[in-house]
């Protein structure tokens, strides 16, 4: 009897021991069994040598993800980005002054003669983050006007007030207030110098630098955190 | 069998689904892991597919000695045995194609990606036994086709 139920198993080692002996004794006398195996092995390289089919897209699974979330994060990620550029830059930016500041109220008419120049620095920070010098340079613009108040000087005198003067408008605010002129009484109270100094006094520290920071670092945080949401997704 | 679109849909599947279990993953080998389960989502959606579920897709086992060898046709165009012929591997392809699901399952384990039985047994979760029927089975088949094309499988 022909074991041809054991020739693929046979051909593919997958026989036990003594089954094995058996068949080979058996190839050994029979010429039909030894073609049938020969078949068998010439189909199997045949199957060996099929082409793989060529995927036709990436098998790389994509997750679905709300396009909210990846818009977002990559928000997080520029805006992050951008308030530690925004912290680096004006924080350099507002420790120049405190350095030019130590020469005391004389050296402000130098630093205010370059008025193209601070008015530049407060553009460049966008936020327009006041420093001493700035405010001398309002002080400077507002003198021409005369001893007549006007809103900017007002505003200017408040800002001296505490905890106002982050809040100070840019120095072309002011000179566009200076147009609108309307008489305010208090503003004469001060001098020039005088508002300076009293502005140094109580802003020893701009504190936007670090609201920058913060942002940034809550930026990143929120980028980081949507960006394991994506990879978990 | 599945067309190329859903093979590929079945590899997605079944990495997102290895991806997930990794941890699961405690046999020697992660290449037989792997076609375990790919092979296994092949086999699933093919079940899905089919409009009478309750018939197997490989039919009952019959005895194996049973299953015919057809004899070589009359004297026609030969088929060569070169493996690089590219009609006899269309032919090939074909007679696969023809082929019951767990049958050509477990041939292109075997020929194709070189498994041992036992692997094979793993990866697709049935007897060694079964295993065995399904490969000569497969491959007697795919013969026949061949060899009623005037192929000799002379091939040493
Ligand atoms: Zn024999």
């Amino acid at each position: 009897m022909h074991p041809f139920g054991d020739l693929s198993a046979y051909l593919d080692g997958a026989l036990s021991p003594e089954a094995r002996t058996s068949v080979q004794a058996h190839l050994d006398t029979c010429a039909l069994c030894r073609t049938r195996l020969a078949e068998l092995r010439g189909t199997a390289r045949l199957i060996a040598a099929l082409p793989m089919p060529v995927p036709s897209r990436s098998l790389v699974p994509r997750v679905s993800v709300p396009v909210w979330m990846t818009a977002l994060r990559t928000f997080s990620t520029v805006a992050s980005a951008a308030a530690i550029f925004l912290f680096v830059v004006s924080a350099v930016t507002s420790s120049l002054p405190r350095l030019t500041s130590t020469a005391g109220a004389p050296a402000a008419a130098p630093a205010a003669s370059a008025p193209n120049a601070a008015l530049d620095q407060t553009k460049g920070r966008g936020a327009a983050t006041p420093t001493p010098q700035s405010s001398d340079e309002r002080g400077k613009l507002l003198v021409p006007s005369g001893a007549s108040a006007s809103p900017g000087a007002a505003f200017s005198a408040a800002s001296t007030s505490p905890g106002l003067t982050e809040n100070a408008p840019s120095a072309s605010d002011a000179v566009r207030r200076l147009d609108v002129g309307s008489p305010s009484p208090d503003t004469s109270a001060f001098s020039v110098a005088e508002r300076t100094s009293i502005a140094r006094e109580q802003a020893p520290f701009n504190p936007f630098p670090w609201l920058w920071l913060v942002l940034g670092v809550a930026f990143a945080a929120l980028s980081f955190i949507l960006g394991r949401r994506l990879r978990s997704a | 069998m599945l067309g190329q679109d859903d093979a590929e849909d079945v590899v997605q599947d079944a990495l997102l689904s290895a991806w997930r279990s990794m941890a699961s993953f405690e046999g020697t080998s992660f290449r037989a892991w792997i076609f375990r389960i790919v092979t296994n989502r092949a086999l699933d959606r093919l079940r899905a597919r089919r409009r009478r579920p309750e018939l197997p897709l490989d039919p009952p086992a019959e005895d194996d000695d049973a299953v015919g060898w057809a004899e070589p046709a009359a004297p026609g165009p030969e088929l060569a045995d070169l493996a690089a012929d590219r009609e006899a591997l269309r032919v090939v392809e074909d007679a696969l194609a023809a082929l019951p699901a767990e049958q050509r399952a477990v041939l292109l384990l075997r020929d194709v990606e070189g498994f041992a039985y036992e692997e094979i047994a793993t990866i697709t979760s049935t007897e060694i036994g079964t295993v065995k029927s399904r490969i000569h089975r497969g491959r007697l088949a795919v013969r026949n086709i061949l060899v009623s094309r005037g192929w000799k499988g002379s091939g040493g």
